[in-house]
């Protein structure tokens, strides 16, 4: 049946309709890359498209005669090009290269809307960032992609040291992350501290905060997927950076008809640490690197090839003396071949061959008693996606998903294997989705996908709807929602990433499942500003959580065993949004009134709780000025604190296997007090200069200005008579400092 | 711009605040009673603690803790035992001196009456425990280098017999048994000889950690679906006498070990200080524990490095 359909898909494609097809791609008139979300239009007709992912675009229904084609992007100057359709035309094929403008609001401003006013992004709760915005941004260390999005409205984090995103009341497990469409298992470096992602590799970032269209599945929450450069295919050029932790180094250029791209990054803290160490000071050694690169070729007009992958690695270890000794290492590979092709000017196809694997071993040796944890998660993807322009009021897409996995999970104890646990299962996804335009002002994206998961043998049926329209020339409505699922577990320590893993939900738990709806109006009076206004409801159940109550040496690997299953919950909340687009100052204020809450048998006598990221009131500001070769930044945050569970009482009680007498804490509810309110002052200097005639500029940025010790979490000490609540506090003031250059 | 540093000043001013004394502190659940005894099969019925909780903000002491004027008694198969308080140890109530041996696999209910309230819990007992051999292995071959002498074969001539003398940190010391349909296990262990020498001679342990080091501890509750169970080196700091214990232990103990456990430190998978949970009790009417348990026990000697003990 489904071959049946594509083939209905390519004649229908063929079929010429009333005038011809305007189409190509969009790019960067200087390296070449392809520009996503560009808008095509032939403004005297009312007619026009978006570019895809891959920056293909297509009008349809084109008269004959002259057109003045307007393509634009936010960031690019708009471009005006003329074409003439005889009679007789078809199709024209009409590739744009649009040029950044010298003091263009993508380097300025820090988070793009997708919108334009004749072409809007139906899909509420979508971001787009360029990749300059996040090297803007003031940081710990250097500029992350997951720390700036930490930043955002809807958006939280749990910690200074942990990249993890706490999107609109759902956890790290409820946001799948993708690197050119394959997904990575543990996207963090240095124990959670920085994301695996090189900014300078980056060229798109697209964040579905939530529900998330068709095209996308296997998660209850949110959507990140990060697109890398494709290279500049006209000429060679490269950037680098220098900061205390790391080193990074891009280079790109044409090779054939295409380009390539590689992009490293390394940390230099080993052999400072080597050199403390020299010194007779026990300090651990560290490092961690990644690799990203691409290559690609045009084979023809309508046929694109690119090969890309991924390398990361984080190796951790401390060598006291030959019983004591830790080793833990973990990192991800990921390779992906693509093809896109032209099938005709209306349909559009990519398929993409992907694997990515990611390993966490850890060894180590307490007082001669060995201890080993491994994991690993290796997923091969066959992936199909047509874009079917099947007329100026409809953009059909298609896709498929087959997804092989191997979980591996493997504990040992002095020498005993406890857990051996191997898991294999099937994920296929089929999804079909309608952007239609009923009328001018009003655009719906409807689509539907459908999904099996072998283990338990599950088929699911997932709608999706966003619709947006225009109620007046500068305001617009967004609506959206869906039914969303996820068969994967991900368990993740906040304080530690390295030891992350992932488990398949087998036969013995329902797979947890969501219901999303969004509801928000954007309000843009001039290019200058954007205000926005967005509401959420997600209802969740079958929600699981890690039982950390099993027996220690416990080899039962069933889901039922090993988590703590059936919970239920919601997250609701509101989201305004205050943009500054362009000028010398740019910026946001980001404002967020939150309710996230729990429920599980086993958790709280069955009450309902707040988990610990649930923070009534969110406020972020992040501001850049330029001035003249100075760009000044600052991120304030204020948050309510984090929910803790409190003592409410103390009593005394036998250790019952050795009789000792000890004294505890007696929980009262969980998670029924909070924390301290948490905020901080980040700034940033950036001075630009000539480094061997080629752009560079050097950095100051201090994490903490006014090193607020922020609180982290309690904990309870019983030794004396008197009980000692002890609270960790997060990071202090941090200043780094650090070169960037490009030639 | 002015507005915008007079909101940001506003609001820092705003946030500028101390934590208030008693703040880390929840609703006080002050005057919980917690009862505290655990049968072990084949031995007298077990001394029973009745306590109540405090308030976590104030000083606390262990005798004024104690409850001294409960009415304690112990039911099984329709036998009442009453408990008489202990007057030289506040909280501490003491079976009837004929008091039966606990049985195997047999149910009994604690109560406690204090006030107009009564405090209930159950437990059934274990099956026997018997450890069918303790085994030294090679550490890397996993052979049998040799098996332990057991207190059934020579009593406390286990520590001086010589298959019982053992080397710090060389080989594998696995326990062997026959698992029943228990819950799960825990193993405690005890240095008996209180001055004895600290064996462990490594780089991360300093002075503090070698005065804290334990003479005694115990394990996480463990399934032992091997049937073996080996002890960790880490456990066996001193040289000397050691007895290990191995309990095979009812609900009430395991739901109360395990929970509690979960609470002392760092757990995995989850957010910094997110598992601190109220442990699974099993009491009416009251927290603490009421378990039972089936042990049996070995011991050996661990030799001292420079001879003397």
């Amino acid at each position: 049946m489904l071959r049946h359909f594509f083939a209905l898909l390519l004649v229908l494609a063929a079929l010429p309709l009333h005038g011809a097809t305007l189409s190509g791609f969009v790019r960067n008139a200087k390296d070449g890359e392809s520009l996503s979300y560009a808008t095509v239009r032939i403004a005297a007709l009312a007619l026009g498209a978006q570019s895809n992912a891959s920056g293909y675009y297509a009008i349809k229904n084109v008269p004959p005669g002259t057109h003045v084609i307007i393509s634009s992007h936010i960031g690019y100057a708009t471009r005006r090009d003329t074409v003439r359709l005889a009679a007789d035309d078809l199709e024209i094929r009409l590739d744009l290269a649009l040029t950044a403008q010298a003091l263009t609001v993508s380097e300025e401003m820090v988070v793009t809307s997708q919108r334009d006013a004749r072409e809007p992004e139906p899909q509420p709760g979508y971001l787009s960032l360029q990749s300059e915005s996040l090297r803007q941004m003031p940081a710990v260390g250097e500029a992350d992609l997951l720390r700036s999005l930490q930043l955002l409205p809807g958006i939280q984090s749990a910690s200074d040291i942990s990249s993890g995103l706490y999107i609109r009341g759902g956890g790290p497990d409820q946001t799948r992350i993708l690197l050119d469409q394959i997904p990575l298992y543990n996207p963090s470096h240095a124990f959670g501290f920085f994301s695996t992602f090189n900014p300078d590799a980056i060229k798109d970032v697209d964040l579905y905060k939530g529900a998330y269209p068709a095209a996308y599945g296997g998660t209850l929450g949110s959507v990140l997927n990060v697109s890398n450069r494709e290279g500049n295919n006209k000429t060679l050029a490269g950037r680098g950076s220098l900061s205390l932790i790391s080193g990074r180094l891009l280079l790109e250029g044409p090779v054939g008809k295409g380009a390539w791209m590689l992009a490293s990054r390394r940390t230099y803290i080993d052999p400072v640490l080597a050199a403390v160490r020299s010194r007779g000071v026990d300090v651990p050694n560290y490092f961690f690197y990644d690799l990203n690169g691409k290559i690609n070729q045009r084979f023809s007009p309508n046929d694109t090839f690119s090969v890309s992958t991924y390398w990361g690695q984080d190796d951790l270890g401390f060598d006291f003396d030959a019983e004591n000794f830790v080793s833990i290492r973990w990192g991800n590979r990921a390779l992906t071949g693509r093809w896109n092709r032209v099938f005709s000017p209306s349909l559009f196809g990519t398929l993409v061959a992907a694997g990515s694997y990611y390993k966490s071993d850890t060894a180590l040796s307490f007082l001669d008693t060995p201890i080993y944890f491994f994991n690993s998660v290796r997923d091969l993807s066959l992936k199909g996606d047509l874009d079917y322009f099947a007329g100026n009021n409809h953009t059909l897409l298609v896709g498929l998903l087959l997804t092989f996995y191997e979980f591996h999970f493997e504990q040992a104890f002095n020498r005993q294997t406890q857990v051996d646990f191997e898991d294999k299962p099937t994920l296929f996804s089929f999804y079909l989705q309608d952007e239609w335009r009923p009328r001018q002002p009003t655009l719906i994206r409807l689509g539907t996908r459908t999904t099996y998961f072998s283990e338990g043998e599950r088929w699911h049926w997932a709608p999706r709807l966003a619709l947006t329209h225009d109620l007046a020339p500068e305001l617009r409505l967004k609506l959206g929602g869906g039914t969303y699922r996820q068969y994967l577990q991900l368990v993740t320590t906040e304080g530690f990433s390295g030891g992350d893993f992932w488990l398949p939900i087998d036969r013995t738990a329902t797979p947890s499942r969501s219901y999303q709806s969004v509801a928000g109006v954007e309000w843009e009076p001039s290019r200058l500003y954007q205000f926005a206004v967005e509401g959420y409801y997600t209802d969740m159940a079958n929600l699981v959580v890690l039982d950390n109550e099993v027996s220690a040496d416990s080899d039962n690997t069933r889901t039922a065993d090993l988590f703590k299953t059936g919970g239920s919950g919601y997250a609701t909340g509101v989201e305004f949004f205050l943009q500054r687009r362009s000028g010398a100052l740019t910026g946001w204020i980001g404002y967020t009134l939150g309710w996230t809450r729990r429920r599980f048998a086993e958790l709280n006598s069955g009450r309902t709780f707040s988990p610990k990221y649930d923070r009534r009131h969110d406020l972020s500001f992040s501001l850049s000025y330029r001035r003249g070769i100075w760009t000044f930044g600052s991120n304030f945050l204020y948050a309510t604190g984090q929910a803790f569970t409190p003592a409410a009482a103390r009593y005394t009680l036998r250790e019952p296997a050795t009789g000792e007498v000890e004294d505890y804490v007696l929980p009262a509810g969980r998670n029924s007090a909070r924390l301290l309110p948490y905020h901080r002052l980040d700034l940033s200097a950036t001075r630009a200069f000539a480094l061997w005639d080629q752009e560079a500029e050097f950095y100051l940025q201090i994490f903490n200005l006014y090193s607020r010790r922020n609180e982290w979490f309690v904990q309870y000490d019983t030794d004396d008579p008197d009980t000692e609540p002890k609270v960790a506090k997060m990071l202090p003031i941090v200043p780094s400092l650090g070169l960037n250059f490009k030639f | 711009m002015r507005l915008l540093a007079l909101v940001l000043i506003g609001t820092l001013l705003g946030c500028s605040t101390d934590r208030q004394p008693g703040s880390l502190f929840g609703a006080v659940a002050e005057s919980e009673i917690v009862v505290d005894a655990t049968l072990i099969v084949g031995q007298q019925l077990s001394d029973v603690f009745v306590r109540r909780t405090q308030d976590p903000g104030q000083s606390y002491t262990r005798a004024l803790a104690a409850v001294t004027d409960a009415a304690v008694a112990m039911v099984q198969n329709d036998q009442i035992y009453s408990y008489r308080a202990d007057p030289d140890s506040a909280g501490r109530y003491l079976p009837p001196t004929a008091a039966p041996q606990v049985e195997p696999e047999a149910e009994y209910e604690l109560l406690v009456y204090l006030d107009d309230t009564v405090i209930r819990a159950r437990t059934i007992t274990p099956p026997p425990l018997h450890l069918r051999e303790v085994v030294l292995l090679d550490e890397d071959a996993e052979s049998v280098l040799r098996r332990l002498k057991t207190f059934a074969e020579l009593g406390d001539g286990v520590y001086a017999a010589p298959e019982n003398q053992l080397v710090y940190p060389q080989g594998v010391i696995e326990m062997r048994l026959d698992r029943s349909a228990v819950p799960a296990y825990q193993l405690a262990l005890f240095s008996l000889d209180p001055d004895s020498e600290f064996l462990v001679d490594s780089d991360i342990l300093e002075d503090d950690d070698i005065d804290d080091f334990e003479r005694q501890g115990s394990s996480p509750p463990l399934d032992v679906g091997t049937g073996k169970v080996r002890l960790p080196w880490f456990a066996v700091g001193f040289a000397g006498r050691y007895l290990v214990k191995i309990y095979a232990v009812d609900q009430n103990w395991f739901d109360y070990a395990r929970s509690n456990r979960a609470s002392d430190g760092p757990a995995f998978g989850g957010l910094a200080g997110d598992n601190f949970e109220r442990p699974i009790f099993n009491v009416e009417g009251g927290i603490g524990l009421f378990g039972s348990a089936a042990v049996d026990s070995v011991g050996f000697f661990v030799l001292p490095r420079t001879g003397n003990l």
